[in-house]
């Protein structure tokens, strides 16, 4: 895994990250260690919720994604299979396929 | 012409509409399937649900349909339907493969050499294109497919709804 870190900066509800810190309290971390395993976790369930992995390759589709995002969400696999239905939806290809 | 069918593309054919896209697909094109297929056929048509009424379907139709044995190429990682129908599509060099496996496309897709792989939802659109159903007709087909396939929240086949 990449150890390049990126610096970023959020608003979040005060309730959300007052829970977090006493959670880092806790767990002997910090909150930057929390969001990181949480970010980490939710990642990783939106790669494998059926309906969330077709809002990604929906936003695939719709050019709204590259195909690298794609890949870096739902694996190199899915990631694949995506790719090929997106050609499917090439409307030159129907009038090619309805001349043969 | 020669199309390849695997089995999910043709259990997606036989789902029961006015329109009959299996019929259209052995009418208008020269349709071989590997042997394995057949088998797979007959296993699905066994159970008592709507799938098997579709598979029962195409198997009445198999007069249409020419039935061929092909060996499997070892090296493929797919079921053996998908395997044959990809080895018998490369081996005729057909113009197109038919399937409708999602999960497992990008595979299907580069284990092809020639040949062009078109899914159901892409198959109605080129029949509408072709003047052999009406756009009406391609919907009211997704419609049915989905149901029995289990499509409901698939973007890409909202897509290509969306292309009617």
């Amino acid at each position: 895994m990449s150890t390049d870190k990126k610096r970023v900066q959020f608003r979040a509800p005060a309730r959300l990250i007052e829970r977090t810190d006493s959670l880092a309290a806790v767990f002997g971390s910090d909150r930057t260690d929390i969001l990181i395993h949480a970010l980490r976790e939710y990642l990783r369930d939106a790669a494998h919720d059926d309906e969330i992995k077709q809002e990604i390759a929906g936003a695939y589709y719709d050019d709204e994604i590259s195909f690298e995002q794609l890949k870096s969400l739902v694996g190199k696999e899915e990631a694949a299979n995506f790719r090929v239905l997106k050609r499917q939806l090439d409307e030159d290809l129907t009038d090619e396929l309805a001349e043969l | 012409m020669t199309v390849v069918a695997d089995t999910s593309a043709l259990v997606s054919l036989g789902c029961g509409t006015e329109a009959s896209p299996v019929e259209l697909l052995t009418d208008e094109y020269s349709v071989v399937v590997p042997e394995t297929v057949v088998v797979e056929l007959e296993e699905v048509a066994a159970y008592d649900d709507e799938q098997a009424r579709a598979a029962r379907r195409v198997l009445d139709a198999t007069d249409g349909l020419t039935v061929e044995n092909v060996s499997l190429d070892a090296d493929f990682p797919l079921d053996d339907g998908e395997n044959a129908a990809v080895a018998l599509a490369n081996e005729r060099d057909a113009s197109m493969l038919l399937c409708d496996e999602f999960n497992k496309i990008g595979l299907v897709h580069a284990s092809l050499d020639d040949v062009t792989l078109v899914t159901t939802p892409k198959f109605l659109l080129v029949l509408e294109s072709k003047g052999r159903l009406s756009p009406s007709e391609v919907e009211t087909a997704l419609d049915r497919i989905g149901e029995i396939r289990s499509w409901s929240g698939n973007s890409y086949v909202e897509r290509v709804r969306n292309r009617l």
